[in-house]
């Protein structure tokens, strides 16, 4: 290359190169195809595409088959280990590595919990409840969320005042603390957290469409749909909702990892799954405790939400550049 | 418009939120299932004592009444009183906690905001060199890490391995000399305040941080793409001071909005950081509160951390419309 | 005796992207001569933006400058040479300006810049003085302070008015126009000796374009300052170049002067372009649109880049790629091929050229022809004569675009001229549509909130609710009849195309009726209303945006059937029969709108609206996004669609060229009003409203021989929330009647209005010893009015500036009719014609 550019934050403009962007457009067939192809190309979004699908694959096996791995082992307290029929040590460490309570072996290849129990067979089924979690929450949001904001966004008046307002509210109680409220009124179990978390994501979903409609709406095709005569509902489904989707799309998508850590931040405060099912957030809750004596007790659980956190973070990016090739870094 | 005039607005503005977000509250809490009257006077009371309670506590009336009566209450800021903390006001209690709270906020935003917008610049400025790539990717996991677990490894490292700070706990910079442990003089107690703010406020701190990095450097981006940047080079104007003075403006706009948003996830992230490090602050007030059943508490610090976080973001917008003069002359909402 | 202040010899930047290398700019030479106008001119895609960049090397990845030289005055600002490998390492000249030698001595100093558009060149959150101060303090050695002077006078010198205090505003608080005085200030006010100006007046309004125009001939002369303007409207050539520079695919295939390039064009590109406008002051027997689109500049064709769109193509073409050589007799040297583009710098400007015409030119103008063309003479080794030309079929397979954007197939038959004598409609049959005081205003706050207002006065509450309305259309009535084609026009904002909007219940008007063949649209319930629509279609101005991006062709053009039951069980023969009548394929019925070119997507547009067979479209600017040459096709294949269909059109445009081309009756809008309607003949011939005349005499003629004569417009259009008492023009128009208490002729009176206003601008004209033969040629005005103005003119000659402007205003601040009272509709002669304006009541 010639360095006779020599301004340094370059940043491509296709409306400057002329042609480009003409080029790039007939040559490809439909927008999905072009999307899927952007992401296919795209390496991030390619590995966060298999820690997802790993993820999801590990949840589905615990799902179908409970039996899988000795769960009976993983989930059911052990009060001291000298109760414990396999002959587990606690606080064991992951293979190789000595601590006080002896030598690591690939019986429990990561270690032992404080209750003498498998930590790769806890993480294995508490990825069952992240997973879970984070798309029953987000899907749930996501669909209260959307229609709530399409409404108000499509129609205005009145209606967009009273929504925006309820939703603004919501928003204005942090997150977590709202969940946590909601809660302390409900119950500690998990379906009440999902229920939680579902209702602090309208609110996000809520105001993405809302700016898409208000956009949409305005676009000439509209009209020009409007103009032609066409229903109100048909403009709506065909036009509006569809070209609307996309952000919604990469929003879910980032909103799984976001729904993940606030379970799991959930779990470790005490709300949520209750011992002895296991889930990540209370597995660091436990290890808190060991710090000291077994620090990997610590570090796999949180490594496991990382993960799948940027799984998730990773296809949603990669989802937003391919859909939107200008916001691309 | 002035700008004082766009913050009387504003402020109006937030009026309507309060009220919804103490309505939502008072219907939440009093929607629990079950007698709260039960939990209030205890298990051994007998049915007069229950009596007595409920018309102590006004619970003997209607709803709505108890709704009127309640908001007229908060308005005059009377939260009502704590029953975990034996009767003590929940507005006193909220008021002892809450410079704890701000202090770690206060640092932990200070601390992103300090270092993400430098590290998102220099990204910018070197877009998809290696140096770029390592911050994309310190973001990424910046963003996908639970902060409680960057907590708890920052003590495993720096508290128990490293024995350099310590592992729980904060210390006012403005506490008294004598009731801080080996402190004779304010300079003891302010490096004891600053070496117990580190840890909570790194991990407070690396979500923001994460996330301001993120948005810094593609607002930049775009920013030096923009038509009045081109101009800039065409009249000479080096990239130093395009940096430094054109773009960096421009770019601090969606920055803002992102701090803005950020707001929330840090109070949550308050609640996380004070558990893992055992600060008494509002985080832990309201997680006491909850395991308490104690409901009035739990009303009040719930609706103090709406306030705080409505504040927060007001302060946001004033920047906002100080930064761009479009928002504040009041000629529609800018771009 | 040359002296030459630019060179650019054999410049090559090339974007490489995925998709393959993209060659913006593909070899151009030219040169700028010290204080000429050199014109950069052609379509969207043709290199001229990334031309202009690449001089001052502003070029961002991942573009890059592959390969040629410019040389400006005595410094080499690009020199690079690749050698025959494309992707080969380039050599690049020693002598070559680095980055910082670049920056640091010549942007700015040197070589200024301008860009389109105005809005975004400034930085929204800095002062319009700290902008411009600081780029002055960069390139002039003064002080801050002495910066801060300059910027004050150089604002001042543009017209801006109250400059002082302008300093202090944010670019918002400017108007586009002004937008672009202040940059244009900034590009003078460090004094270079060459500015280049990408597009500066078309984001602008005619009457604005016309006032830079002005402005900027008057500076270059006065500086000497030498242009290289870029622009793809011919009519802003013939205004201000001297010489053109004519552009095509990265290449420059004709370079001439302004007066050769017009009316001894070389290149079948340059006549085509030519010929595919509409022209603002005469009608057009028809206009010849260039077939086909502008192929990808990834891959352009083999030999003669034009060929596949050119009606001269011959075999010779398909196999020899022309560069530029001179075509006007002059130096034979340069046919040798491979030297021709060097030979540029030697033949110089001394050779005689055939610029017989005795048009007063400069000496630059004598500058050789060149055109890139196997037709001419200079090309006789290639054969183009003899060899065979291309049939149809061929070239057709040739071109790479393959997207024919041939005549309908329906209005083929060569009847584009007959098409243009247009009037096929009785004019007095019963109209069609009948508007009569129809009002749209909108609300210009959001939501309650948005409408209060701090006030501290307000009482016990600080706040105060305002409720302000944009009054976009106020008052509008008028007729249209079938089968007629009625233009709308004015400047952006004026409220045409809500006025559209509002005519087809789009937005709901505030009040009035439109009664649409005998029914009042604006009583009818939305479900009546959207049966009613099968009659009334409309076209929207964005191609792009007016088709759903996730919908095929097909579905687009069938929705309108869908939804109102038509054509059951073969909407699909339908839908591929209505694309071929429009001009394009039936097999285009599965494609997406992104894989059409802006032409063709038009052309989706008329489709959709032809599906319900309507009566009457509405037409927003349909073809101000497209370039000239697909414009025409566009065009004439609506006055085809007219014809066959028997529909009636209502054409809005800012464009009067377009609208003189197409329509039948003109109705000129005015900032929410009508001002004037009348036959287009009479409207073009002779218009009456001061405004019509303005914009009339504002639009630059494609031809340089054509001088117009602009009758200035000061300011710019108010605010349609507090509009202007009276007549809303007033404050703009530069004929008001004089009040009557002065006993002034009108002429008298706009003499004294613009000595007044050189008074309060302090304008140096005003205190000149001839000031009094400046202003008031026939001598001062009789009466108390004359006393006024010549204490006033001796005062200004004293530079007592405060007392002569207090004096005028004291004397001459009666209203006039203008100011006072609305103006009412009148018919000023004995032709179908009303105007709004207090001269003809």
């Amino acid at each position: 290359m010639v360095p006779v550019s020599d301004s340094t934050a370059a940043v491509g403009d296709s409306a400057r190169t002329g042609g480009v962007a003409d080029a790039d457009e007939r040559s490809a067939v439909s927008r999905t195809s072009q999307v899927l192809r952007q992401l296919k190309r795209n390496s991030a979004s390619r590995v966060g595409l298999y820690v997802i699908g790993l993820v999801t694959l590990v949840a589905l096996l615990t799902t179908i088959d409970a039996d899988l791995l000795d769960y009976q082992f993983a989930a059911t307290f052990w009060y001291h280990p000298e109760n414990d029929p396999a002959g587990s040590t606690i606080l064991l460490p992951p293979v190789g590595i000595e601590n006080s309570f002896g030598t690591g072996t690939w019986a429990h290849p990561l270690g032992t919990d404080h209750r003498g129990r498998d930590v790769l067979v806890r993480l294995v089924y508490g990825t069952r409840i992240a997973v879970q979690v984070g798309l029953i929450a987000t899907g749930i949001g996501m669909t209260i969320g959307t229609l709530v904001g399409a409404v108000s966004g499509y129609y205005g008046g009145w209606v967009d005042d009273v929504l925006q307002r309820f939703v603004e509210s919501l928003y204005a109680i942090p997150f977590l603390i709202l969940v946590i409220a909601i809660m302390s009124a409900f119950g500690k179990e998990l379906g009440i957290a999902i229920v939680g978390v579902s209702i602090t994501t309208i609110p996000v979903f809520t105001r993405l469409i809302r700016s898409q409609v208000l956009s949409v709406r305005e676009m000439e095709y509209v009209e020009a749909a409007k103009a032609a005569g066409v229903r109100d509902r048909h403009i709506i489904f065909r036009h509006i909702i569809p070209n609307s989707f996309a952000p919604v799309l990469v929003q879910s998508t980032l909103q799984v990892g976001v729904n993940i850590l606030i379970v799991a931040s959930l779990s470790f405060l005490g709300f949520g799954v209750q011992p002895p099912t296991p889930s990540w957030g209370q597995m660091l809750a436990h290890s808190r405790q060991y710090m000291i004596v077994n620090p990997w007790f610590s570090i796999w659980p949180g490594l496991a939400i990382l993960a799948t956190v940027i799984g998730f973070n990773l296809l949603g990016d990669g989802l937003r550049d391919a859909i939107d090739p200008r916001s691309n870094d | 418009m002035t700008t004082t005039g766009y913050i009387g607005r504003r402020l109006l503005q937030i009026v309507p939120v309060l009220l919804f977000v103490v309505t939502v509250t008072f219907v939440l809490i009093n929607s629990i299932p079950g007698d709260p009257v039960r939990i209030l006077v205890g298990p051994a009371a007998d049915a007069a004592a229950i009596e007595a309670a409920r018309a102590k506590y006004g619970l003997d009336q209607p709803l709505y009444v108890r709704y009127v009566r309640y908001l007229a209450a908060v308005a005059t800021g009377d939260f009502g009183t704590s029953i975990h903390y034996g009767g003590v006001a929940v507005t006193e209690k909220i008021l002892e906690r809450l410079p704890v709270t701000l202090l770690l906020l206060a640092s932990s935003f200070t601390l992103a905001i300090g270092s993400a917008i430098p590290l998102g610049i220099f990204a910018a400025k070197n877009r998809n060199n290696g140096y770029d790539h390592l911050a994309r990717v310190t973001s990424l996991i910046g963003v996908s890490t639970p902060s409680f677990w960057v907590g708890l490894l920052l003590i495993i490292v720096f508290a128990y391995y490293g024995d350099l700070l310590p592992p729980s706990g904060l210390v006012m910079p403005w506490a008294d000399p004598a009731s801080v442990d080996g402190a004779t003089s304010r300079l003891d107690v302010l490096t004891t305040a600053a070496s117990h703010l580190i840890l909570p406020s790194i991990t407070l701190g690396t979500l923001q941080m994460a996330a301001i990095t993120r948005i810094e450097r593609s607002s930049m981006l775009e920013v030096l793409n923009k038509d009045y940047v081109q101009l800039a080079r065409a009249y000479g104007v080096s990239e130093r001071t395009i940096l430094r003075r054109q773009a960096f403006k421009n770019a601090q706009l969606p920055v803002l909005t992102v701090i803005g948003i950020q707001m929330t996830t840090a109070l949550g992230g308050a609640v996380l950081t004070e558990t893992v490090f055992n600060i008494n602050g509002m985080g832990n007030l309201i997680i006491t509160a909850v395991r308490a059943q104690d409901y009035q508490l739990i009303m009040g610090t719930t609706i103090f951390f709406a306030i705080v976080f409505v504040l927060g973001v007001l302060v946001v917008d004033v920047l906002y419309a100080v930064i761009d003069p479009r928002i504040s002359y009041g000629g529609g909402a800018g771009e | 005796m040359s002296d030459t202040l630019l060179t650019v010899r054999d410049l090559h930047t090339h974007f490489r992207t995925d998709a393959g290398t993209v060659r913006a700019v593909d070899g151009i030479s030219f040169e700028v001569q010290r204080g000429e106008v050199l014109g950069l001119v052609g379509e969207s895609g043709a290199g001229k933006s990334v031309a202009a960049r690449s001089l001052m090397r502003l070029i961002d990845a991942p573009g890059v400058i592959v390969n040629g030289e410019v040389r400006f005055e005595d410094d080499l600002l690009v020199g690079v040479e690749r050698g025959d490998d494309l992707d080969g390492e380039p050599r690049q000249d020693p002598e070559m300006l680095s980055s910082r030698e670049i920056r640091e001595r010549i942007r700015g100093r040197e070589i200024a810049m301008i860009f389109q558009d105005p809005t975004e060149s400034l930085n929204p959150v800095f002062t319009v003085g700290e902008q411009l101060s600081e780029i002055i303090g960069l390139n002039r050695d003064v002080s801050a302070a002495e910066a801060k002077d300059i910027a004050v006078e150089r604002l001042r010198e543009v017209g801006i008015p109250e400059a002082e205090r302008r300093m202090d505003d944010y670019p918002h608080e400017f108007s586009g126009g002004m937008r672009q005085r202040v940059l244009i200030a900034m590009a003078f006010a460090c004094e270079p000796s060459l500015v280049i100006a990408d597009e500066p007046t078309t984001a602008l309004d005619v009457t604005v374009e016309a006032q830079i125009l002005d402005l900027v001939k008057d500076l270059a002369a006065r500086y000497d300052t030498s242009f290289v303007w870029v622009t793809h409207d011919m009519g802003v050539v013939a205004e201000i170049c001297d010489r053109v520079a004519v552009m095509y695919l990265g290449e420059i295939v004709e370079q001439a002067t302004v007066d050769d390039l017009f009316h001894d064009t070389k290149h079948p590109y340059t006549e085509a372009l030519l010929g595919s406008i509409p022209r603002p002051d005469r009608d057009v027997d028809g206009l010849s649109p260039i077939e086909g689109i502008m192929p990808e500049a990834i891959n352009p064709p083999q030999g003669c880049r034009f060929h596949t769109r050119c009606p001269h193509a011959r075999e010779a073409c398909l196999q020899s790629h022309p560069d530029a050589r001179r075509v006007d007799g002059g130096d034979k040297d340069s046919r040798d091929a491979s030297a021709s583009v060097a030979a540029s710098a030697d033949d110089g400007p001394t050779t005689a050229s055939n610029t017989a015409d005795g048009t007063a030119l400069t000496e630059v103008a004598a500058a050789p022809h060149r055109a890139a063309c196997l037709r001419n003479d200079a090309f006789a080794e290639a054969g183009y004569w003899e060899s065979a030309p291309l049939d149809d079929a061929e070239s057709e397979s040739a071109s790479t675009a393959a997207e024919s954007e041939s005549e309908p197939a329906s209005a083929s038959a060569g009847d584009t001229d007959a098409a243009v004598t247009g009037s096929t409609f009785d004019p007095n049959a019963d109209p069609l549509l009948s508007v009569r005081d129809l009002r749209k205003y909108f609300d210009a706050s959001d939501g309650f909130l948005d409408r209060l207002r701090f006030d501290r006065d307000a009482g016990p509450l600080p706040f105060s609710v305002e409720r302000e309305h944009v009054r976009a259309v106020d008052g509008v009535s008028f007729d249209i009849l079938p089968g007629e084609t009625l233009g709308l026009v004015g400047e952006s904002g004026c409220g045409k195309s809500t006025l559209a909007r509002t005519l087809l219940r789009l937005v709901d008007p505030t009040s009035g009726d439109i009664v649409f063949d005998g029914e009042n649209l604006a009583e009818l319930s939305k479900e009546e209303l959207r049966k009613r629509r099968k009659r009334m279609q409309f076209v929207f101005q964005d191609p792009q945006a007016s088709l759903d991006p996730r919908m095929t062709v097909g579905e687009i053009v069938e929705e309108p059937m869908q939804a109102h039951g038509l054509y059951e069980g073969n909407r699909e023969g339908r839908a591929r029969e209505l694309l071929e009548t429009v001009g394009l394929d039936a097999d285009h019925y599965n494609r997406y709108p992104h894989q059409f070119s802006g032409g063709q997507r038009q052309r989706v547009n008329l489709a959709r609206a032809l599906s319900v067979d309507p009566d009457f479209i509405v037409c927003d600017e349909p073809t101000s996004a497209l370039d000239a040459s697909v414009q025409a096709q566009v065009l004439n294949t609506m006055k085809a669609l007219q014809e066959e269909f028997g529909l009636t059109y209502l054409f809005i445009s800012h464009d009067l060229s377009v609208i003189r081309h197409v329509c039948d009756r003109v109705a000129v809008m005015y900032l929410g009003e009508l001002v004037e309607l009348a036959d287009k003949d009479d409207l073009f011939e002779s218009p009456k409203h001061p405004y019509t005349r303005a914009l009339l005499s504002s639009i630059p003629v494609p031809d340089p021989r054509v001088s117009r004569e602009t009758v200035p417009l000061s300011g710019d259009v108010p605010s349609p929330i507090h509009p202007p008492s009276g007549c809303r023009f007033h404050t703009r128009c530069p004929s008001l009647v004089a009040p009557a208490e002065l006993d002034l002729g009108d002429e008298e009176w706009d003499r004294v209005r613009r000595f007044v206003r050189a008074v309060q601008r302090e304008s140096p004209d005003a205190a000149a010893d001839d000031a009094r033969a400046t202003y008031f040629p026939d001598g001062l005005p009789a009466g108390d009015a004359g006393t006024t103005v010549e204490r006033a003119l001796s005062l200004a000659a004293d530079g007592a500036w405060r007392d002569a402007a207090s004096l005028l205003t004291e004397t001459f601040v009666e209203p006039s009719v203008c100011t006072s009272e609305v103006p009412a509709l009148e018919s000023p002669d004995e032709l179908d014609r009303i105007v709004s304006c207090h001269h003809y009541s």
